[in-house]
């Protein structure tokens, strides 16, 4: 004899994996380190960004960078000439982990970081539903993809801090509005920063670095961040 | 394509409820999504399909329940519908608000079958 019935379970899937990063998170403030997630769709200009980022934080932060993607280590040896760099390569799958990212930090062996940016496989959908244990979550837009992805991705802007449009020096070439771009990712995320850059030649980093500095204070001051809903 | 992974995760999940519960078989597994979950109903219905035969839930149905999305509003603390991803408040107009549901895979419930004389050690757990 069996029988049959039905047990109420109630649980985010992704509770656990949740918890786990949010422990990183509180570690990594606690050692004042701020990580930072960087989201963007393929091409859109992350390890060219970050590199410059590295660069123009120099005499301010000490900043490293794991750096996610299906296949190869080229952005790592790209980056290595700006900040400490280790590639995380997830052979197929389509966005970073949390375990992923928490093995990276301990590999990395970078004494006494003040920033660490992780960048997300290129690709504006998957990475938006993991936490990777980041205080602050960054969505980059390049001018070349046009200024509807927000809408059309809202998931990816609703869950970011800022919104970095990049590859400003081609607006004059392309048909991509910032202020259309902005407008509509503010009606997802009304609160969402907005910073517009380019990388050549290196313009409008200095309100972007700003940004990040003013992310570090908070979680020095113990103010909460972290993953948004 | 992370609806594997989500799925992956799902299969170990509900194995533990189901041992914790004295459970032979898992019957069905109902989960929820919303507009903001990120997944595809169909693609979690073929990782489902892909996975679940190697991990025990032999015969298990999967059971996709769509919600809407909805918000708290931090000014009124009125719960409202969002639509076209578009926050604010029904009420007081305010754009800050907090997404309560429709943003995350849940497991609902699960059906399980068991040996009549098994003894539950946990009905949530």
């Amino acid at each position: 004899m069996t029988t049959v019935r039905v047990i109420t379970v109630e649980r985010d899937v992704q509770a656990q994996a949740r918890e786990s990063a949010a422990e990183f998170r509180r570690k990594m403030a606690e050692q004042g380190t701020l990580v930072v997630n960087v989201l963007s769709s393929p091409g859109a200009g992350k390890t060219s960004l970050l590199a410059a980022t590295a660069d123009h934080l120099h005499a301010r932060a000490r900043v490293a960078v794991l750096v996610g993607d299906i296949a190869t280590d080229r952005d790592a040896q790209r980056l290595a000439a700006h900040a400490p760099a280790l590639q995380l390569t997830t052979g197929g799958a389509c966005h970073l982990e949390f375990p992923l990212v928490e093995q990276g930090w301990d590999a990395l062996k970078a004494p006494e970081i003040e920033i660490l940016f992780i960048e997300n496989i290129g690709n504006l959908v998957c990475p938006a539903s993991f936490d990777l244990g980041e205080h602050c979550r960054i969505v980059l837009l390049s001018t070349t993809e046009g200024d509807d992805k927000p809408a059309k991705y809202p998931k990816a802007f609703r869950t970011s801090h800022a919104m970095v449009v990049s590859k400003c020096d081609l607006l004059p070439y392309v048909p991509f509005e910032p202020t259309r771009a902005a407008a509509d990712a503010r009606r997802i995320r009304p609160d969402l920063e907005v910073f517009e850059t380019s990388t050549r030649p290196v313009a409008g980093l200095e309100p972007w670095c700003d940004f990040l500095m003013a992310q570090r204070e908070r979680i020095l001051r113990g103010e909460p961040c972290g993953q948004r809903r | 394509m992370h609806e594997a992974s989500l799925i992956a995760s799902v299969l170990r999940q509900s194995l533990a409820i189901a041992s914790a519960n004295g459970a032979s078989d898992i019957v069905e597994v109902h989960l929820s999504i919303g507009p903001l979950s990120g997944v595809e109903p169909t693609l979690l219905a073929t990782a489902f399909e892909r996975l679940a035969p190697g991990s025990g839930l032999r015969a298990a149905t999967l059971c996709v329940q769509e919600r809407e999305l909805t918000a708290a509003c931090r000014a009124c603390q009125l719960e409202y519908r969002v639509r076209d991803f578009e926050f604010t408040c029904p009420t007081c107009g305010s754009t800050d608000a907090d997404i309560v549901a429709g943003d995350a895979v849940m497991i609902e419930s699960l059906t399980l079958r068991s040996p009549s004389d098994a003894v539950p050690t946990s009905s949530n757990s």
